[in-house]
Formats: structure tokens, sequence, C-alpha cells
């Protein structure tokens, strides 16, 4: 039981119990307004009925022609409300957004390749690797990430998605759109 | 001056310098250009960049205004000026200087454009407004018409609800007639219309009539969740119960059923057409009932809790309306738990409903619970429903009832529940919890219920050990993190506290919501340079703020979110007049006068202290907004009783009290640091003081802070009575008083302070708690305040009486009183030497650590195994205490005059 609504501004005074788990970063103001002021409906929030933030999903829209596509930049759920479908939730409305009003022709995202719970959790919901991005996540240890999509409505040949795209291994240049 | 090939060239050797952060050779550059052209307006703007890059802000900003006066109107200066300026944090230049250069060129679109941006940075929005119609008449885009509806409702936004806005209703014009000519096309000039709309009274059915008609087809308005939302919220407003229902029900049966907002809707269109009276046998119930439990029914694989849950809101409601439905509603939330009692959220879901019934029910609810799954904790998921009726049993008050004895016996069974949950997780990944990380918080709040009964602090060592404990097998549960921080604080043990807050994470806005969690009363350690430093840091985010909100503001506009702009600077507002930044001025503001141990120092710090934003006064204080987050703590305590956020507060939580006095007192002080003449404002300071003592604080200030206030009112008033004395004199003026009633009153005064200045010595029971340094520091500080008083005192009587020798009684009385300030200062010594003594690492192995031990009734104490653990975090809190002693002790060496 939660409410499914865009993420406000002021939510984030009150997105503790989700940003403070060691998975989630907490951005500057910037970051989470920039999305706002352009992408508002991508944008999602689940909570409880007494208004406290459970989980969230931040994503936009981007790329030309045939990738025009919707991207999820962060999606995340704090550690008490986990496995209780609100991240499932989250990405069909994401998805959903995506085909309408946006219209893109799939939804991607970035994943950490030892991310297994949210690599098998994108592959339930319909998602399959496109490519390897090669050190794409750098930091104290740098690691691989996995480009994940799912072809929506408008790819009607499903031209977005690809057999063993693990093994297309690019450079992280060359995934900026 | 536009740019020609020429000029291009002329600074392209600049840009690429500064492109690469060679600030030097920039101005460098930017010098020889000027020698050549002194009105090559480009080049100044450079060069005044290239100083503020370097840190020399001063000299940029007077670059920058002359240029001002130059009124440039080209755009690459204006832009490299506004540069300039928003480092600085100062917006208001720059609508002149684009004003200015608009005119100037009336035809062009970006400056135009950049005019209307520097007036939405600094929220002027009637100014707003008139450029934005301006940019509409000169080219013709009917996205500056929005824009210009928006600056109207912005201005609307305020005016009360009941009064006819004017503002509203021509924004409203303007949008009809756009809507007329087919010119509101997208969701988000939909928003702005229904915004427009929604804001005047009763205007629910043409709003919906909008979202009903052409332009929501046309944008899919019913597609959107938050419009879906608004719609069914205006069906209900309007009375169309039959579509709302059915609305709700679509989504509820196609979209998602769990989704809360839409559940209640529901039920509203079940419940709002209908007389409670006539509620019974009615068919709306009757249709609520069925349609529940079919929802219910349907949730086969992978059920959502929200159709179960809407079963319960709906008997509760008819508990509530009709009553005799209790025996329906436990039978549905024992249901509950024995279907979703394996998550954790299973708590929280069912606590407003526990809390709703009567003690008997909550007790059987309870025991069926216990009946339903006995102790058994065989598989994970039979040890997350066992924490579960826990919670609930702790929640309806079982735990209250309980002897320290009882408390105990259950704080050791928790452990053990804890040790034989630990076999299950060993699987899980670094970043995950224990599951059964909550009995050892569980066992920490029943430690902090036995202290509080028992004012021992062994309790709260006890929580420490078992806390950080579990946090080993649990590196990131900052729900542990959390009560360990508050329970080091309780016991004096700053440092310790610090270091665990510092791995949390916490950052950006989370700044302005957690930060009370170190920086309330940080000063109170002794350790006053690590509070300033976790003050300074956690001050960021109001600079951040300051920076980058208005472009956020001016990006929505960019892309034309209406939606979004009253939440943006709804967003703004709440940090720029939060209540935690304004306390941690105030906290700053004390611990920087506390850093300057020299008198004089501190004397010359005070006349040079800005004291325009040191506001006090009663519409300043009550519209501080207050984001601190006191709720995100884990708390099962009975709802009627505090939370544990707010027991584990070492004193009482920072408010708008504390601010006043803390405001006060650098005022007044700084009053008398330029020996200024007694006026109205002194007068203001001090009845605002004199209110404050008289006013009952037990509750708002500690006892010592209480102290303060009325010990600087005594002090402030000997300064007033001497000054206005002294004046008096120095004019000859009839009313004047002879010197023997001057030195009495100054003394009465003095005498007074003197006395609360008096303290009885801090016992050692080997903890030093959090109490025992606010004493010692308090009185550090209060004497450090009463050195300017006396200071300034004997200056008064040096530097402003034309006879010094009249005033020659008052001097002594003020050698009598410095003599006390100075006790009191080694009575604090005095304390500080017994104190170190007990805190050295082998008192604290042969005293402290042997009481612990000792026959302790905890058995988590007991085991050997934990002896090592035991030792090493009692050491390391009695280092925290040396160090706040260490540091106190040489604070109030350097403040004995
Ligand atoms: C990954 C994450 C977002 C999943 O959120 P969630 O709300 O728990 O996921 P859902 O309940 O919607 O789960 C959907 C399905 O994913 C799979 N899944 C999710 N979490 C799983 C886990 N820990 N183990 C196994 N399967 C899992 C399951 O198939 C699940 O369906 P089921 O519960 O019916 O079996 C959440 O664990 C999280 O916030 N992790 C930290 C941040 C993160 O890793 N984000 C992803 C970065 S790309």
């Amino acid at each position: 039981m939660s409410s499914l609504r865009q993420f406000k501004a002021t939510d984030l005074f009150n997105f503790n119990a989700i940003n403070l788990d060691s998975l989630t970063e907490t951005y500057n103001i910037s970051f989470y307004l920039s999305y706002l002021a352009r992408w508002p409906d991508l944008f999602s929030v689940q909570c409880t009925p007494s208004e406290t933030l459970m989980a969230y999903v931040m994503g936009k829209a981007e790329g030309t022609g045939l990738d025009w596509h919707g991207h999820v930049t962060a999606i995340t759920v704090a550690p008490e409300y986990r496995r209780l479908g609100l991240a499932e939730g989250m990405m069909t409305l994401l998805e959903k957004v995506s085909e309408e009003p946006y219209d893109g022709y799939f939804v991607d995202l970035f994943v950490r390749r030892s991310n297994k719970v949210a690599i098998e959790m994108y592959k339930r919901f319909g998602y399959s690797i496109y490519r390897t991005v090669i050190e794409y996540y750098s930091g104290d240890t740098t690691e691989d990430a996995f480009d994940m999509r799912k072809p929506l409505k408008r790819d009607v040949d499903r031209q977005s998605v690809r057999e063993n795209g693990e093994t297309f291994r690019v450079e992280p240049h060359e995934v900026v759109f | 001056m536009a740019s020609t090939p020429d000029l291009d060239k002329k600074l392209k050797p600049i840009y690429d310098v500064m492109e690469v952060g060679n600030y030097r050779e920039g101005i460098q550059l930017c010098n020889k250009a000027l020698k050549k052209q002194p009105d090559l307006h480009i080049a100044k703007a450079l060069k005044a960049l290239a100083l503020e890059r370097s840190g020399k802000m001063n000299e940029a900003l007077l670059l920058c205004e002359e240029l001002q006066w130059a009124k440039p109107t080209d755009e690459s200066t204006l832009r490299t000026l506004s540069m300039v300026y928003r480092s600085a944090g100062k917006y208001e230049p720059m609508i002149k200087l684009y004003a200015n250069a608009s005119k100037a060129n009336p035809m062009n679109e970006n400056l135009a454009t950049q005019w209307f941006m520097s007036l939405a940075r600094m929220l002027d929005f009637k100014g707003q407004q008139m450029v934005a119609l301006q940019l509409n008449k000169n080219f013709k885009k009917t996205n500056y018409m929005f824009w210009a509806i928006m600056s109207i409702t912005l201005q609307g936004q305020n005016v009360p609800a009941n009064q006819p806005n004017v503002m509203y209703r021509l924004a409203e014009g303007m949008m009809s007639k756009l809507n007329a000519e087919g010119k509101v096309q997208t969701i988000e000039e939909l928003q702005l219309y229904l915004i427009v709309l929604l804001g005047q009274k009763d205007r629910y059915a043409d709003a919906l009539a909008l979202l009903e008609g052409d332009i929501g087809k046309k944008t899919k308005a019913i597609e959107n969740v938050e419009l879906r939302h608004l719609r069914i919220e205006l069906l209900i407003k309007t009375g169309r119960w039959q579509d709302a229902r059915d609305a709700t029900k679509q989504i509820l049966q196609n979209v998602n059923s769990d989704d809360w907002r839409t559940i209640i809707q529901y039920f509203d269109t079940i419940f709002l057409p209908v007389q409670d009276a006539d509620l019974k046998d009615s068919d709306n119930l009757a249709e609520a009932r069925a349609f529940t439990t079919e929802q219910v029914q349907n949730e086969t694989k992978n059920p959502k809790r929200g159709p179960f849950l809407a079963q319960i809101e709906l008997e509760k409601r008819v508990q509530e309306k009709i009553g005799d439905n209790k025996a329906k509603m436990l039978d549905l939330l024992v249901a509950y738990v024995d279907k979703f009692g394996s998550k954790t959220c299973c708590f929280e879901d069912l606590s407003g409903y526990i809390a709703n019934l009567c003690s008997e029910d909550a007790s059987e609810f309870c025991q069926r619970l216990r009946e339903n799954h006995g102790e058994k904790s065989g598989t994970v998921k039979e040890i997350c429903i066992q924490i579960n009726i826990v919670r609930f049993e702790r929640f309806t008050g079982q735990h209250s009832k309980f002897s320290s004895t009882q408390s105990m016996a259950l704080v050791n069974k928790f452990w053990k529940l804890y040790e034989d949950a630990l076999p299950f997780g060993k699987d899980l990944e670094q970043t995950e919890r224990q599951y059964g990380d909550d009995y050892s918080i569980m066992a920490a709040h029943l430690l902090i219920d036995i202290h509080k009964d028992t004012k021992s602090y062994f309790p709260l060592l006890s929580a420490v050990f078992i806390l950080e404990h579990a946090l080993d097998a649990s590196k990131h549960n900052y729900q542990m993190k959390l009560v360990l921080i508050r329970v080091y604080e309780l016991l004096g043990a700053f440092t310790c506290a610090t270091g665990l807050y510092s791995t949390m994470g916490i950052k950006h806005v989370q700044h302005d919501t957690l930060s009370h969690f170190i920086t309330d009363r940080a000063s109170s350690f002794g350790l006053f340079d690590e509070a300033l430093r976790q003050l300074y840091s956690a001050h960021e985010i109001y600079h951040s703020n300051e920076a980058e909100t208005p472009e956020m503001i001016l990006q929505a506009y960019k892309y034309s979110t209406f939606s979004k702009m009253q939440e943006f600077i709804e967003f703004q507002s709440r940090l720029e007049n939060s209540l935690q930044k304004m306390i941690a001025d105030r906290e700053m503001i004390r611990l920087e006068f506390l850093k300057e141990d020299s008198v004089s120092r501190a004397v010359s710090w005070l006349q040079e202290l800005e004291i325009t934003n040191l506001k006090y006064d009663d519409q300043f204080a009550e519209s501080r907004i207050d984001n601190r987050d006191t709720t995100v703590m884990l708390n099962w305590n009975p709802k009627d009783s505090p939370s544990v956020e707010a027991l584990t507060r070492p004193a009482s939580q920072l408010n708008r009290i504390w601010m006043t006095l803390f405001t006060l007192v650098p005022r007044i002080l700084k009053h008398m640091a330029h020996l200024h003449p007694i006026d109205a404002e002194y007068e203001k300071l001090m009845a605002a003081l004199e209110k404050l003592t008289t006013s009952d604080l037990s509750g708002a200030l500690t006892e010592e802070e209480a102290k303060l206030a009325k010990i600087l009112f005594h002090a402030a008033k000997a300064f007033q009575r001497l000054s206005v004395a002294i004046a008096d004199h120095n004019s000859n003026s009839a009313s004047k008083e002879e010197p023997a009633k001057t030195a009495a009153a100054v003394k009465e005064q003095l005498v007074a302070a003197g006395a609360l200045l008096k303290r009885e010595s801090v016992k050692s029971t080997g903890v030093l708690p959090w109490h025992t340094f606010h004493e010692l520091t308090m009185t550090v500080e209060t004497v450090a305040y009463l050195n300017v008083v006396n200071h300034c005192l004997q200056n008064l009587i040096a530097t402003k009486a034309a006879k010094k020798a009249t005033f020659k009684a008052t001097g002594s009385v003020i050698q009598d009183f410095m003599a006390q300030c100075r006790q009191a200062l080694q009575s604090v010594q005095t304390d500080i030497t017994a104190l170190r003594n007990v805190v050295r690492p082998d008192r604290i192995r042969s005293g402290l650590l042997y009481e612990i031990c000792d026959g302790s009734a905890v058995d988590f104490i007991r085991s050997p195994s934990h002896q090592a653990l035991i030792e090493e975090k009692t050491l390391k809190i009695g280092t925290s205490w040396m160090n706040s002693l260490i540091n106190l002790q040489q604070e109030s060496i350097s403040r004995i005059v």
C-alpha cells in the first residue's frame, strides 16, 4: 500500500529513510531539481499513507532518431520496503510515461555488473543486456556496467535490443546521447 | 561592442588561459588589453572573473561596479559579469545591467530573455511580468505569454483565499483568450491553467471541464499520474460520485491495485454521499465490501498489500461511524499479520489501526498473534514475524508496565534472539542488514527506558556495547548508528558521536534535515573546534541553495515546467528560512566568540560582528521553518509516550526561545563593546531579555542556559546604570545621581549575577554525562561574556567619565566582581583536575570498567567473548571525555583575568 506519485522538490526534506542507505548516493540540489525542471513525469516516488517516502525513481528522455528513449538514472527502495513490488510499480510507470507522452523506442539503464539482484530483477521486467560499458563506474574500484534495454511499443521490430549483448563491449564515451 | 573577428582574435589568448585555470596570466593579459583600449568592457569583465576565480572577490566586485557605471550592452561582457556576481551571491546588479542593455537593443531577444531571467533569480514577479509581456510583443512567441501568466500567478499566490484575487483573475483572462485561440497545447500549459483556476474559490467545475474538454483530451491529461488524481478529486468535489467511483475502480482494477491515494478516493465516493445514520444498510457500504473483497481475491501471485489494507481501512471507518465492528476489525488485523507478518513494514502498515484499538482489544490482538505464531524462529520468515510481534507488543504498552528487572530480562532475551538469527544471515551482502538487527535496537530501546527510570548510566553503556557489536555484523545499519550517536551524546562522548556521524554519508540537503543530530548543543562538550567544524560543513547547504536553486527556477522557465515553479520556490524558501539554519548561525556566533580567548580580542570581535541578520523579533522567529527530520529514527514506543528520538535528546530540542537568547547575548555585548550610550535599541534588547528571564523556560532552555540569561541581564543592567550615571555627570544634568548610589546600584546587579554564578562542584560517578560538560562549559562561556562586561564597565569609567574619581567606588565594585569571575573559573579547574584523574585509561580500567562488568545483569556484558569490545569502547569513551576535559581546562585557564 503505497501512493505512487510524482516527486516534489520538497520531498528532498523527507527522503532520509531511503538515502541513508549506503547504496543510495545523495546528490546536490541541482541534480534533483534539473530532472524535475525537465522531466517532472519521469521522477516518481512511492510513499506511505503518512507520506513517508519509501522509494523513488528518476529518469529522463534522450537520444535522437531511433535512439530516442527513456532512461532510468536512479532507482532505489528503502531497505524496510524491499520485495513489496515497489520497484516494479515505479518501473512500470516510467515505461508507460516513456511511451506516452514521450513516445520513445525503448527504456534503458546502467547497472553495476556485480549488482546481481538488480540485474535479475530487470530481466524479470523484460530487460536484456544490450552492451557492456567498460569501467563505466569509477571511484575506489572501477567496475563495468551493463547497459540494459527493454523495447517499447514504438519499436515494432525490436531493433533496440539484441542477443548476447553482453559481448558487445564499448567505452564509456560511446554511450553518451 | 559586437563581436568582430578582430576582437575575437584579441580575446582568444585570454579565453585560452582562463579555460585551463591560469587566472594569473589571464589578469596580466587583460591588463595589457586594457592598456591599449581602456574601454574594452569585455577585457575588464574577464579580469573581474579571473580575480574572482583566484579568490579576490572584493577586487573583482570593485571592477564589476566600475563596469556597471559604463552600462555595457554586449552579451559576452554581461554574461561574464553575471558569472562573477552569481558566485558572490549578488543577483540584484544584473537586473539593472540587462534592463539597460535590453532597452538599448530592444530587438535583441537574448538580452530581453536574460533580463527576464535576472528578475526570476530575484523572484521579482512583477518585473518578470512586464518583461515577459514585452518579449511577447516584440518576438511574438506564445511561450512568453505563459511566462507572463506564470509571473502574474506567482504574484497572486499569497492573496488570502477569501479575498478577491485580481492577479488570478487577470491570469485567467489571458489564459482563456489563449485557449480560445487554440494556443494552450501542452500538459504543462494546461497545468498552469489549472493552477490559476484552482487558486480561486469554487472553481472545481471549471477546472474539471478543462480536464475533460478538448485540451484535456489533446494532451491526454488522464494518462498523467497527477492530473488523473486531480480529476478524481474534482469529480468528488463536484459530487459526481458515480464517475469518480468508476474512475478509481478502473485504476485499482487495471493499473495499480496498491495505489493508496486512489483507494482513499474510492472510499470518499462511498462514504461522502451517505449520512452516517443511513450507512449501515446502504448500497454503498455493500458495494464497498464487495469491491474490496473482490480486490483481495484478485491478489493471488505476489499479493500487494493495498487491497488487504483497504479492507481494514473500510472496517475501521465502519467501526467509527456505526460501531459494533470490533470483532471483524480484529480478525482482519490478525489475518494481515498472518499474511504479511514477514515484511518489515507490516508493523508500520498496521500501527495506525492498532493505536485506535482499546487496550483490551490491543492485548487480544497481540495474544492472538502469539497463539498463531508462538515463538517460532526456525526460518528467516519466522524471525521477521517474531520481530513484528515484538514491535506490536512494545507499541501496545506491554514493555511500559515492566520493572527494571523485567526489562533487563527482556534485553537478555532479545540479545539471545539476535544471536540466534545471525547464522541465517551469513551469506548476506556487506551492504545488507542482518535479520535480527531490530532485536538489538529494541534491546537498546529497553536499556534507554531503564536509564530514564533509574537515572543510571550503566544501561546506556550496555546499549553502546550491544549496538557497536551488532554494527560489526551490519556495517551500514544507519538505524543503529542514529541510536548510538544519541547515546554517545548522552554519555558525554562527543568524538565517539562525530566519528559515527561522519560514516553516514550525510550530504547536501541532508545537512539541513539531519545535522541537528550532531550540532544540537554541540558546544556543550567543550570541544569548540570540532563543534564549529560540524556546523560549517553542514552550513554549505545554505550557500548551495543560494547559488543553485535560482538557476533551477530558470531551468523550469526554460523548459516551461510550470507545475514545478511554486514547488521550487517553496523549496528555496524552506532552506532560506530554515530553523536549523538559524540555530546553526547562532551557534556559530557563540563558538566564534569563544575562539577569541583574550578579552581585548573578544571585544574587537564583537565590534566587528555584523548584526543586520541577527534578528529575534516575533515575526522572524515565527516564520522559521522546521525541516529537521525527527521521524527517521525507529520508534515502537506506544503512541502517547515520547519517541526514542525525543527520549535520547541530551536536553530539550532547540527552539525559538533558545534562538532569542543567543541572539540577544551577542547583540547586547556588541552594544557594550562599542561603549555606545544607552539608547532605545539597548532598552529594546533589555526588555526582550527581561521577558525571557521572567517567563517559564523549563522545557525550552536548560537550567544553565536560563541562568546565563539572568546573569547577563543583571550585568547588562549594571552597564546601563553606570553608562547613564556617567552621561548625567558629564553633562552635569539635574537628575545626576550620587556616586555612592551608582556604586550601590551597580553592586546590587553584580552581586545578583555573582550569586547565580556559584555552583556546586561536579561529582563524578565514573561516567561523565553530557550534563557535566554542559555545566562546566556554560560556566566558562558565561565568564567569557562577563569578562567583556567587566572590561566595558572599566572602560566606561576610564574613557567616558569626565572625572574618573567620581566613580572610584564603582570601580572597586567591578574589581570585586572580577574576583568572583576568577573564582568561578578556578572552581571549573578544580573540577576538571578531579575528573581528569577519573578518566585516565588506567583509572578507567580499574574503576569504570570494573564497575561495568562486576555483577552486570546484562548477559552480553557477562559473556567473556565480549570483554575486548567492552574495554575498547569504554576506553574510547574515556578518550573522548579526556579530550573534552583538556580542552575545557585550557579554555578556562585562558580566561582568567
Ligand atoms: C533493486 C531494488 C531497487 C529492488 O527494489 P524492490 O522494490 O525490492 O523490488 P520489487 O519488490 O519490485 O521486486 C521485483 C522483483 O525483482 C526481484 N528481486 C528484487 N529484489 C530481490 C532480491 N533481493 N533477491 C532476489 N530477487 C529480487 C524479484 O523477482 C522481485 O519479485 P518478487 O518479490 O515477486 O519475487 C532494491 O533492492 C534497491 O533499492 N536496491 C539498492 C539500490 C539499487 O541497487 N538500485 C539499482 C541500481 S541500477
